[in-house]
């Protein structure tokens, strides 16, 4: 449930153009980098000031730093998404990955333009991105004489409660600031995100969320739709990084487009080899036992029908656990979700025909995303009636193995493994585990370690 | 000495329609009440043939104008020497002509008497047994009544609702109805399809074939042509050959419709097919495989999804 109403803002995410001078963090030293020292917007102190007047003065400060960053059709120049962004130095702006996409992806079919708060425009280039984080840096056509510094503290250095304001251009209705709490880090999700509660809305994606002293500590990224004024932002620190290691002349499209496919195979098999280190522990589910992983980052959801009425004829337990670790690719494409479904079912009043046709109604393939020609080759299953264990410590199981790759991208696939218990009549369980842009290898992987947890318990 | 001549007219299908007595060794056909035998065919002269009976028998035919003539497989004719097995045609109208001589074979077997409604109920109750049973063996929600009651309906409206349209084609076109044979055959053809696709599936299943489970459906396809084909058979037991070439046709053409069918969806992401686990464990037959087997088997996929890859990629 978590996550599956969050959405990343990006058919209008405002980018606010931040120019915050970069040096904190390993970004190397360039020349322009010293006029971070020294910028407004922070230092001055407004000592009986209201609350309101501290946005203000942050907005004030902020207005020339601020960027909207307009993607359009490369034929007919229509606006086909907004966002933010904000200057980090000279001619270089942060935004989201999510807000420059369509022009990676699709470079013939998309060009990209920024607008500032005086309404002064130009083009821009994308120089880099940090896919994991949804990340990019891009290179606007002048250089701008202000720009964003970052927060130096780390984030455990701060503290629930702290102002923060979050500005950008919501749904293209011009430039705003609003005001909100920094609420630390996003538990049990894989990506780091600071949990700001304020309201970002589409548009705002890429613009800064800043300190009262002015400097950037998040960059808008997403909200939640079934919460209220939940919103995410990527930890400042990331943005440091890409800004660091961004090359400062704008690579072609076609190595965009490979440097695309590296960071996605890196950070895909980051995670599955934490997910493999974390290691699975055993839940029970009546007779059985099946693993279910360690890593801090699942949640798990439970449910059953039997409380249904008329009264089941057969009930089912079934636990959810799915991963908070997918990120934004394009529109269509978000990947790196992880889910784990135990279904135990046994009979109330149904014969063994009976039973097993229910539970044939329990196990057909779900592909965790819907299905994209676009994206995927078609589904190719394997299946299997298997032992993973000694016949006294394991239930013989089917095992159906369906897999489709990616046609993009070498070596990533999506994988389901089903297995369905079938030591009884009237009793079984159905576990599936899958798994969205995992390499072959470690698919299989983390698949025996699935099979290999799954035993009596007894 | 005239001997008496049976002008017989008759069915597109070859079957005697009408069947006249006359007395030779010469009369005439045609539209006109002058002739002996009347045939209401507007495409037919009034005046049209002369059948005329030699001495020895033969009988010859000719046209009584060159307006009128006759064909003879097809082929124009104004006069001609006929037996009688040749087949005239006038107008829209065949005919043959044979004399008292005409040798007829032999009684056959009696194959068929009267219909054997008791086999035939039994059948229908087995197929009604059968149908509840399926139902029965599927049911997984809470037991309605209405649910058997409307099956069993529906499977025995269906039968006759079949039985019925072949003993009507087979009524227009053979001459006789034979519905309880038509019967028979749509009540065999449920029974054998039902056998079939229960041991078919309970096959996959206890072998863990998805090849087998989803091509079960082609199974339907063969009992539906050899149904089809005993009922033509039934109206007409002729041209065995080009029925079956026919059906045969018919049959291929429906496996490829459906497969090719599948074949799309499965591109458009579709499930690939699965041996449904539909049959309790004890069906199982196949050994169990090994983890290092199963494997095996997966890694074996990987070439096939790398092919697709490379087939479909679109990036450059």
């Amino acid at each position: 449930m978590i996550g599956r109403n969050m959405v990343l803002v990006p058919r209008f995410a405002l980018v606010s153009l931040l120019a915050a001078a970069m040096l904190c963090r390993g970004a190397p030293a360039s020349a322009q980098d010293t006029r971070a020292a020294g910028q407004p917007g922070g230092e001055t102190v407004h000592p009986a000031a209201p609350v309101s007047s501290t946005a203000e003065r942050i907005f004030e400060a902020a207005r020339g730093k601020l960027l909207q960053i307009r993607t359009e059709l490369a034929a007919s120049g229509r606006q086909t998404t907004l966002g933010s962004a904000f200057l980090v130095d000279g001619d270089l702006a942060i935004t989201n990955y999510h807000v420059v996409s369509q022009f990676v992806l699709e470079p013939d079919l998309y060009r990209l333009e920024y607008f500032t708060a005086g309404s002064d425009h130009g083009s821009l280039q994308v120089l880099g991105f940090d896919i994991a984080d949804d990340l990019a840096l891009v290179k606007i056509d002048r250089a701008q004489p202000e720009h964003f510094v970052f927060d130096p503290r780390k984030l455990d250095e701060m503290i629930k409660g702290e102002q923060l304001y979050a500005m950008g251009n919501p749904l293209d209705i011009g430039f705003a600031i609003v005001e909100g709490t920094y609420n630390g880090l996003v538990e049990r999700s894989y990506t780091p995100h600071i949990h700001f509660s304020g309201a970002v809305n589409p548009g705002m994606s890429g613009g800064p969320a800043v300190t009262s002293n002015g400097d950037v500590v998040g960059i808008n990224v997403a909200t939640r739709l079934d919460g209220e004024l939940v919103s995410f932002l990527v930890p400042a620190q990331y943005a440091v990084a890409l800004l660091g290691a961004a090359p400062r002349d704008p690579p072609k499209p076609k190595a965009l487009r490979a440097e695309l496919a590296r960071q996605i195979a890196a950070r895909q098999t980051a995670l599955y080899a934490e997910v493999e280190t974390a290691g699975l522990q055993a839940a029970n589910f009546g007779p059985y036992a099946a693993g279910e992983s360690k890593a801090d980052w699942f949640t798990c959801w439970g449910q059953t029908n039997a409380g249904q009425a008329p009264k089941p004829r057969a009930i089912v337990e079934t636990t959810n656990c799915s991963s908070e670790s997918d990120i934004y690719i394009a529109d269509d494409l978000h990947i790196g979700r992880l889910y784990v479904t135990h279904s135990y079912i046994r009979s109330a009043d149904l014969n063994a025909f009976q039973f097993a046709t229910y539970v044939a109604t329990q196990n057909g393939l779900q592909w965790p995303a819907r299905w994209r020609e676009k994206w995927y080759t078609p589904p190719r299953c394997t299946q299997d009636f298997m032992r993973g264990g000694a016949a006294d410590q394991a239930p013989p199981v089917e095992a159906i193995w369906c897999a489709r790759a990616y046609k993009d991208f070498p070596d990533l696939f999506d994988v389901a493994l089903t297995t369905v218990t079938q030591d009884r009549g009237t009793e079984t369980l159905v576990s599936r585990l899958s798994f969205q842009a995992v390499s072959y290898e470690a698919a299989q992987t983390l698949g025996k370690q699935f099979i290999a947890a799954l035993r009596w318990h007894e | 000495m005239a001997r008496v001549i049976w002008i017989e007219i008759l069915s597109r299908g070859g079957q005697v329609t009408h069947r006249y007595r006359c007395a030779g060794p010469e009369l005439r056909i045609g539209r006109s009440y002058q002739s002996d035998v009347i045939i209401d065919d507007p495409a037919v002269a009034p005046d049209h043939l002369r059948v005329t009976q030699g001495g020895d028998g033969a009988v010859l035919v000719e046209a009584a104008g060159p307006a009128s003539p006759f064909t003879i497989h097809g082929e124009r004719r104004e006069r001609s020497l006929v037996d009688g097995d040749t087949v005239l045609r006038i107008g829209h109208t065949a005919l043959r002509i044979r004399d008292e001589t005409y040798r007829v074979p032999a009684a056959a077997m009696l194959v068929e008497a009267k219909p054997r409604w008791i086999e035939l109920s039994a059948l229908i109750a087995v197929a009604l047994l059968i149908n509840g049973s399926t139902l029965w063996l599927n049911e997984t929600a809470e037991p309605k009544t209405s649910r058997y009651l409307a099956g069993m309906v529906g499977l025995a409206g269906g039968l006759l609702l079949w039985s019925g349209l072949w003993a009507l084609i087979s009524r227009i076109f053979g001459g006789a109805a034979r519905f309880a044979r038509h019967l028979g055959i749509a009540v065999g053809a449920f029974l054998a399809y039902t056998l079939y696709s229960f041991l078919a599936e309970a096959i996959a299943f206890s072998l863990s074939s998805g090849t087998i489970s989803g091509n079960v459906a082609i199974g339907f396809w063969i009992v539906l042509g050899i149904a089809c084909f005993l009922h033509l058979q039934v109206i007409a037991p002729s041209h065995a050959l080009l029925k079956t070439g026919i059906i045969a046709v018919l049959v291929l053409a429906g496996i490829a419709a459906q497969l090719a069918n599948h074949a799309e969806q499965l591109k458009n992401g579709a499930q690939p097919f699965i041996a449904q686990t539909t049959f309790p464990p004890a069906f199982r037959l196949a050994r169990a495989q090994s983890e290092d087997q199963f494997f095996a088997a997966v890694e074996g996929l990987r070439a096939k999804l790398d092919a697709d890859r490379k087939a479909g990629a679109t990036a450059p």
